[in-house]
């Protein structure tokens, strides 16, 4: 019986904690990925005053999950986005087109590698 | 970062150590294989998320956890069943029967015969005369029954009527009452005071250690620079 507890109990805390850190990551990164989708648009239309109004919620948003993000993925991926981020800024002020839409490219791909990671796949597994 | 790693050695310190107790006392003397590779692997997994802060401390938590998971399993999986006990433990192989020495068991067991004569000697037994069973057990330690003639003499070899023994219970330790043991040993608190006080000492808290035995012996000795 005390085995059987210890085996239900430990079946539903990973059920939990696959429920909880799937549903943290996967919502988090949709909502930065299209406000990417959205900053990419406005920097291909050259309207910059509101690409910098998308940079800086995609900001905000990011220093929000950030934390959360950090108990469940490598922290070398949260720098990856850091990194990103602060070279997406610099361009943004300088207006540098290319460079611009190819670092928000990589941004979201970035992205798109930790959601990827998080999901319970086969080529996860192995 | 020094401070971030000293509190993440701490909580998987606490985590692996309970994870041990958790496993039962078996895990910390003779290992069956499996028991041992989940050891192995348990240390490992707590040493990556101690000291690269930039691993989150659940990648190290969960494997740990699934580990104590699969060995619980396993354990009540090898008691309810001799299948799986077999499949995960091995068997007991007889290596010497009616003595003699059994090549195919050794060869099997890949146990050489010096590797034997050295567990023999280990045991006491110096020469293969006196041994009539030895048996390979499933942790790796080897059973020696000897020879009638050769074993250790009894009472009830030599018709020597003995006394139930049992085991003396602490009473007080370092100065304190241990209750359960009270409880065990049918006494009160006045007749440990009055036992202590016979010895010249007033209070329990100078008395380094009591303990009683079946015969109702006491063995008390007060703390140092305590009492009179």
């Amino acid at each position: 019986m005390k085995v059987w507890s210890t085996v239900v109990c430990f079946v539903i805390l990973i059920v939990m904690l696959t429920l909880i850190s799937t549903l943290l990551i996967l919502g988090a990164a949709d909502k930065i990925e299209n406000d990417l989708s959205g900053l990419y648009k406005n920097v291909v239309k050259n309207n910059y005053n509101l690409a910098k109004s998308n940079y800086f919620d995609i900001v905000k948003k990011w220093n929000k999950y950030k934390k959360s993000w950090a108990m469940l993925i490598e922290h070398q991926e949260i720098d990856k986005i850091d990194e990103e981020l602060t070279k997406i800024k610099e361009y943004l002020l300088e207006q540098d087109r290319t460079l611009l839409l190819s670092e928000i490219s990589l941004l979201k791909f970035y992205i798109r590698h930790v959601r990827e990671m998080i999901l319970f796949k086969i080529e996860n597994i192995f | 970062m020094v401070i971030t790693i000293f509190f993440r050695t701490l909580i998987l310190y606490v985590l692996v150590v309970l994870v041990m107790r958790l496993m039962g006392k078996r895990q910390m003397g003779e290992l069956q294989p499996f028991e041992l590779v989940i050891t192995i692997m348990i240390s490992e997994l707590a040493a990556v998320p101690m000291q690269n802060t930039g691993v989150p401390l659940i990648n190290g938590i969960i494997p740990i956890l699934t580990l104590l998971f699969l060995q619980t399993l396993i354990t009540f999986g090898s008691l309810k069943s001799d299948f799986i006990k077999k499949l995960v433990c091995g068997s007991p192989t007889i290596l010497i029967a009616k003595g003699r020495i059994l090549e195919d068991a050794l060869k099997k067991t890949q146990y050489s015969l010096n590797d034997l004569m050295e567990q023999l000697r280990i045991k006491g037994f110096f020469n293969i005369h006196d041994i009539e069973y030895a048996i390979l057990e499933t942790d790796g330690d080897i059973s020696v029954i000897p020879k009638s003639q050769k074993r250790y003499v009894t009472p009830a070899d030599l018709g020597i009527p003995t006394k139930y023994e049992g085991i003396p219970i602490s009473i007080i330790v370092d100065g304190k009452i241990k209750e359960e043991s009270l409880k065990c040993a049918n006494l009160t608190l006045e007749q440990v005071l009055t036992e202590i006080k016979k010895r010249g000492i007033e209070d329990i808290q100078h008395v380094f250690f009591a303990c009683i035995d079946p015969e109702g012996n006491w063995f008390v000795q007060k703390k140092e620079g305590k009492g009179k």
